[in-house]
C-alpha cells in the first residue's frame, strides 16, 4: 500500500486525537498548534475532503446553528482503512528510525 | 438576532456545491467570532481573502472531478466557439493583448527580482547604504564610509564577515603591448565567500589575497589573451603591474555586480601611500567604497544599523554637514529597489516597477471587464439554450460551471496567443534604449516550468473571475422569461458601474493618443531645430590617454582633413562633467556644465564668440585661470550682458581643487547635454589633462580613404586598442531613432488601450441593441426611420464618450505640459494637438456603436415581433 504523505499523516493523527470534535476548524487549530505556524482553513479542508473521498475518513453531519448561518458542521472520523494506513506509517517509521540517536550517529555534522 | 450574512458568503454559497456548505458554515462562524473580537475591518478582510482564495481552488476541483460533465462543458464551449467565430476571436484577441503586456511586465519584474538569487548565502548578505545631505541636496548612495565595515566586523557578533569593494576602470596592457578596456572592482579575498562566481581557472582562496593580483572575466580573457593561458600573466595599468590569478566562468545568473576584472583590495594601501590624506582612513567620505556584510545567525538588522549610525556620528568631525545616516539593504533588494547614486550596475527602481505593475493590472482589469460585458450580451442570444437546460433539470450551479468553463477556455486560448505576441514583443523591448544599453535583457527561456505554471495559474484565475459574474447573472433567469425573450433589464449588467468604466477606458485612450501625438511632434521639432553647432562631416575619435598632441599632429597632416581639435567630450552626447561656480555676490555656488576644450573648439563647431576672446595656447594664464561661458551661463550666474561678463572673476570649484578664474569670453549657446534639446549653462576651460576625444572635420567627399588612413595612424599610436570613432551626424541620428523607438512602444501601448476601450464599448452596444430589439420593432412599425433609431440607441454611449472627452482633455493637457516641461526647447501645446488625439478616438467610438445600432435599425420588425 502507498504510504501517506506527511500532511495526510498529521491530519489523520489530529482527527484521531480530537475524537468526537474533529471538524475543519478544530483540526485547523490543532494543526496550527502542532506545527507552530498558522495553517489556513483551505489547507486543512481540501486534504480532509480528499482523505474522506479515499475512504480513510468518514464524515457525519452535526446540527446547524445560527452563528454558522444555519449550516451544519461536518465531523470527521477515522475509518478502519484510515487506521490501517496510520499503522503502516507507524511500522515503517519505527523500523526506519530504530537505534538512531543524535549521540551515536557515525559522524557529527557541524552546521 | 444575528446581523445579515455578508454578500461574499452568499456569493460563495451560490458558486460552490452543497457539499462544501459545511465549510462555508465554518468560515461564517470564524468570521462572526472575529467580528466580536477584532472588529469589522480585520474580520471583513480575512473573510474576503479566505473566500477569494478558496473559491477558485474548490471550483476547479469540483469541475475536474466530474469527468463526464467536464467533457460536456468543453464540448459545448467548442460548439459556441464555432458558432460565433468573430465574437470569440474578438474576445480572445482582446484578452490576449492585455495578457501579453501583463506577462511581459511580470517577466521583467520577476527577472529583476531573481537577480543575485544564485549566491548560496544571498539571504544573509546586506549592503550598507548611506544618506548624506550637502548644501546642494540630499543623496542616497550605495556606498558608505570605508572605516565603517571593519569596525562593525570587529565590534559586533551580528556581523560574521565583510567584503569591501571599490569601483575602478581603465586600460590594461599585456607584455607585448596588446591592450583592452575594462571596468572593474577592487575586492577583498572574502568576495568569493559572499558571491558564488565560479572559477574557470585559478584558486578562489588565494586569488585576491596579495597586492597586485587580479581575476578577470572570461569575456575579458578572450579579449586580452585570445592566444595564451592568462594565469600568471603580468598586466600593466596606470596603477601598477598585476598578476592574473584567476579567470571566472560566465555568471551563472543575473547579478547587480557588473565587472570585467577584480583587483585585490590589498593593493590599495600601497597606491594611496603617497597621498597626503589616505582615502582608506576616512570616516566621512561615503562616496567611494561599498561595504557588504554577511550576517550571523540571529543577527538583528536594527541593532547593526543603530551601531553603524552611532559610530558614524562619533567619528564625524566636520561642522559643515550632518553625519551620514546608514541603513542596511538586503542583497535581494538591490536590483529591484531603491534608486541610489553610485550604484555598481543597473537597477530597476521599485517605484517604476510599481507603476508598471499597476498599469498591467489596470489593463487586465479592463480586459476582464470587457469579457464580462461581451459575454453577458452574447448570452442573451443563448437564452433558449439556458431555458431548455433549466427545464430538463440543470442545476443552477451546473450552468455556472458551463459558463466558467467557456471563460477558462477563452482565457487559455488567449494565453496561447499572448505567448506568441510575447515572443515578438520581448526582442522589441530588449532593443529599446534603456535595456539595450544596460545589457540587462529580459530573458525568457521557453522551458522554465515555474514561469509557465505561473502563467497558467494566472489565466485560469482570470477565466474564473471573468466567467463567474456573467454566469451568475445569466443562470438566474427563469425558463419562462428565457423563452419569452430578452427580459434582462438594463440593470442586468450594471457591474461595478459599467458606465464609469467606459468613461475611464475612453479617457485613458484619449490621454494615451494625445501623449503619443505630442511626443511625436516634439521629436520632429527637435529634429528640425538648431543644435547650436555645425555637425556636418564632423568626426570624434575617442583617445586612449591624454597624450594626444603627437597623434593630433599626425592627423592634421592627413589630406582631406580640415581641422582637428581636442576636448573632453563631444557636445550633445550627454556625457560631460560639471563644476561649482560662484560669483562674489552669490550665497551658494551654482552647478555649471564643464567642457575641457582647446583653442580650436569655437572654430571647429562653428560656435559664435559674442564677446571677449578665444583661448590662446601661448598664454600661460589661459590654461588655469581663464574660462569661457555660454550665454545661458552668463544669464544663470547673473553677470549681465556678454560684454559686461567679460573680465569678471569667479570662484571655480571642480571638487578636487578650488581657484579664482577670469571670464575671458562669452559664446553663443549650443546643445550640450544630449539631444533632448535645450541650452544649458556651460563653461569652457583649457585643461589638456581632461581631453579624451579628438574632433576631426573632414573635407566634403568620400570619407572612406581618410578613415582608413586614420585607422592606420591609430594602430601605430595605440596598438591593440580599438579605433573608436563616430560621425556626429550618426550620433545625433542614433539618438533620434532611439526616441523613435520609444514613440513606437508608446504607440503600441496606446493602440492596445484604444482597442480594449472599443471592445468594451462594443460589448455594451451589443447588449443594448439585443435588449431593445422589440422596442425598435415597434418604433419601426409605427414609422420611425432608421436614422432616428440609430440616434436613439447611440445616444447613451455618445454621452459617455462625451464625458470622457471632457474629463480626459484637461488631464491630457496637464500631463503633456508636464512631459514637455522636461525639454528646454519645446513645442507649444495647443488645442489642435489635443483634438488630434481626441478625434480618432471619437471616430472609432462612432464606428463601434454604429456597427451595432445600424444593424438593429435595419432589422425587419416581423423577425423580432412574431413571437408576441
Amino acid at each position: 500500500m502507498k504510504l501517506l504523505t506527511r500532511t495526510e499523516e498529521l491530519l489523520l493523527l489530529t482527527v484521531w486525537k480530537l475524537r468526537d470534535d474533529a471538524y475543519s476548524l478544530s483540526v485547523q487549530d490543532a494543526m496550527s498548534d502542532l506545527l507552530d505556524k498558522s495553517v489556513s482553513i483551505g489547507a486543512v479542508y481540501i486534504p480532509l475532503e480528499r482523505l474522506a473521498k479515499q475512504g480513510l475518513l468518514k464524515t457525519r453531519e452535526g446540527e446547524p446553528t445560527e452563528k454558522r448561518g444555519g449550516r451544519r458542521k461536518r465531523f470527521y472520523e477515522l475509518t478502519a482503512k484510515g487506521q490501517a494506513a496510520l499503522a503502516a506509517v507507524d511500522a515503517v517509521q519505527r523500523k526506519a528510525w530504530e537505534g538512531w540517536s543524535l549521540q551515536n550517529s557515525p559522524t557529527l555534522i557541524k552546521s | 438576532m444575528i446581523s445579515g450574512t455578508p454578500f461574499i458568503i452568499r456569493f460563495a454559497e451560490r458558486v460552490l456545491s452543497e457539499d462544501h456548505h459545511c465549510l462555508i458554515g465554518d468560515i461564517e462562524w470564524s468570521y462572526r467570532s472575529m467580528l466580536e473580537e477584532r472588529g469589522s475591518l480585520a474580520a471583513g478582510s480575512w473573510l474576503w481573502y479566505s473566500i477569494l482564495t478558496l473559491v477558485p481552488r474548490l471550483f476547479l476541483r469540483d469541475l475536474i472531478w466530474q469527468h463526464t460533465m467536464l467533457k460536456n462543458y468543453l464540448l459545448v464551449a467548442i460548439r459556441q466557439f464555432r458558432k460565433f467565430k468573430a465574437f470569440s476571436l474578438i474576445n480572445v484577441f482582446g484578452l490576449a493583448l492585455s495578457m501579453s503586456v501583463c506577462l511581459l511586465i511580470l517577466t521583467l519584474v520577476s527577472d529583476f527580482r531573481s537577480d543575485d538569487g544564485f549566491h548560496e548565502n544571498a539571504d544573509k548578505i546586506v549592503r550598507i547604504i548611506s544618506k548624506v545631505s550637502e548644501y546642494w541636496g540630499k543623496f542616497e548612495m550605495a556606498t558608505s564610509a570605508v572605516m565603517l565595515g571593519p569596525e562593525l566586523l570587529r565590534e559586533m557578533d551580528d556581523v560574521e564577515d565583510l567584503v569591501q569593494l571599490r569601483k575602478t576602470s581603465g586600460k590594461l596592457t599585456r607584455d607585448d603591448g596588446r591592450m583592452a578596456q575594462m571596468s572593474g572592482l577592487y575586492a577583498q579575498d572574502t568576495f568569493f565567500k559572499f558571491f558564488d562566481f565560479e572559477f574557470a581557472l585559478g584558486n578562489p582562496e588565494t586569488a585576491l589575497s596579495n597586492p597586485f593580483q587580479m581575476v578577470i572575466s572570461e569575456e575579458l580573457a578572450q579579449r586580452l589573451f585570445p592566444d595564451r593561458d592568462p594565469i600568471g600573466e603580468l598586466v600593466d595599468r596606470e596603477t601598477g603591474t598585476y598578476e592574473v590569478t584567476g579567470v571566472l566562468s560566465d555568471t551563472p545568473g543575473r547579478t547587480h555586480l557588473e565587472f570585467d576584472a577584480l583587483f585585490s583590495f590589498a593593493t590599495l594601501p600601497s597606491l594611496f601611500a603617497s597621498q597626503e590624506v589616505n582615502p582608506l582612513d576616512s570616516w566621512e567620505v561615503n562616496t567611494r567604497f561599498y561595504n557588504y556584510l554577511m550576517l550571523a545567525d540571529g543577527a538583528s538588522l536594527s541593532r547593526i544599523r543603530e551601531v553603524a549610525n552611532r559610530m558614524g556620528a562619533e567619528h564625524h568631525t566636520s561642522t559643515e554637514n550632518e553625519p551620514a545616516q546608514y541603513a542596511l539593504q538586503p542583497l535581494a533588494a538591490i536590483s529591484l529597489g531603491k534608486d541610489l547614486s553610485n550604484e555598481i550596475g543597473d537597477v530597476l527602481p521599485s517605484l517604476v516597477a510599481w507603476i508598471m505593475s499597476a498599469f498591467a493590472f489596470l489593463l487586465i482589469g479592463t480586459a476582464a471587464f470587457n469579457y464580462i460585458n461581451l459575454t453577458v450580451s452574447r448570452a442573451l442570444k443563448r437564452r433558449e439554450e439556458i431555458g431548455v437546460r433549466k427545464v430538463v433539470g440543470a442545476h443552477r450551479r451546473q450552468l455556472v460551471q458551463q459558463f466558467v468553463t467557456e471563460a477558462i477556455v477563452t482565457s487559455l486560448l488567449s494565453l496561447g496567443l499572448a505567448w506568441i505576441l510575447l515572443q515578438w514583443m520581448i526582442p522589441q523591448f530588449n532593443s529599446l534604449g534603456p535595456f539595450a544599453e544596460s545589457g540587462k535583457q529580459i530573458t525568457m527561456s521557453s522551458f522554465d516550468p515555474i514561469l509557465i505554471f505561473k502563467f497558467l495559474a494566472f489565466s485560469l484565475l482570470l477565466g474564473i473571475i471573468a466567467g463567474i459574474l456573467p454566469a451568475l447573472k445569466i443562470s438566474r433567469q427563469s425558463p419562462v422569461a428565457a423563452f419569452k425573450g430578452p427580459a434582462i433589464s438594463q440593470n442586468g449588467v450594471r457591474f461595478f458601474g459599467r458606465k464609469a468604466i467606459v468613461v475611464f477606458q475612453f479617457g485613458l485612450s484619449m490621454i494615451a493618443i494625445v501623449t503619443v501625438a505630442v511626443v511625436y511632434q516634439q521629436s520632429g521639432f527637435l529634429m528640425a531645430s538648431d543644435i547650436g553647432f555645425d555637425s556636418e562631416q564632423l568626426l570624434h575619435v575617442r583617445l586612449s590617454d591624454t597624450e594626444h598632441e603627437n597623434f593630433a599632429n599626425q592627423v592634421r597632416r592627413v589630406p582631406g582633413i580640415v581641422k582637428v581639435g581636442a576636448l573632453s567630450a563631444p557636445p550633445s552626447t550627454g556625457s560631460n562633467t560639471s563644476v561649482d561656480i560662484k560669483t562674489p555676490e552669490m550665497e551658494n555656488p551654482m552647478m555649471v556644465g564643464r567642457y575641457a576644450v582647446d583653442e580650436n573648439f569655437l572654430d571647429q563647431y562653428n560656435i559664435e564668440l559674442l564677446a571677449g576672446r578665444n583661448f590662446s595656447p601661448g598664454r600661460e594664464a589661459d590654461q588655469f585661470e581663464s574660462v569661457i561661458l555660454t550665454e545661458a551661463a552668463v544669464v544663470a550666474l547673473g553677470l549681465g550682458t556678454p560684454v559686461e561678463a567679460v573680465g569678471q572673476i569667479l570662484e571655480y570649484d571642480t571638487y578636487s581643487y578650488e581657484l579664482d578664474v577670469a571670464v575671458i569670453g562669452v559664446v553663443s549657446d549650443f546643445y550640450s547635454r544630449g539631444y533632448d534639446g535645450g541650452y544649458y549653462p556651460e563653461s569652457l576651460a583649457m585643461r589638456p589633462e581632461m581631453y579624451s576625444a579628438l574632433s576631426i572635420r573632414l573635407a566634403a567627399g568620400n570619407p572612406q580613404p581618410v578613415l582608413a588612413e586614420l585607422e592606420a595612424l591609430w594602430a601605430q599610436h595605440a596598438p591593440g586598442l580599438p579605433f573608436n570613432y563616430e560621425f556626429m551626424d550618426d550620433t545625433i541620428e542614433a539618438r533620434l531613432s532611439h526616441m523613435q523607438d520609444n514613440i513606437a512602444l508608446l504607440g503600441t501601448f496606446a493602440f492596445m488601450i484604444v482597442i480594449i476601450a472599443c471592445l468594451g464599448l462594443l460589448g455594451m452596444a451589443m447588449f443594448t441593441v439585443e435588449t431593445r430589439l422589440k422596442e425598435v420593432g415597434i418604433r419601426k412599425t409605427l414609422g420611425a426611420d432608421a436614422w432616428t433609431i440609430v440616434g436613439l440607441l447611440s445616444r447613451e454611449y455618445l454621452v459617455l464618450v462625451g464625458v470622457a472627452v471632457i474629463i480626459a482633455g484637461p488631464l491630457a493637457f496637464i500631463l503633456n505640459s508636464l512631459i514637455l516641461s522636461g525639454f528646454a526647447n519645446r513645442i507649444e501645446l495647443g488645442l489642435g494637438t489635443i483634438l488630434l488625439g481626441v478625434i480618432p478616438v471619437l471616430m472609432l467610438a462612432l464606428v463601434t456603436i454604429g456597427s451595432q445600432t445600424l444593424k438593429a435599425a435595419s432589422t425587419n420588425p416581423i423577425d423580432v415581433m412574431r413571437t408576441e
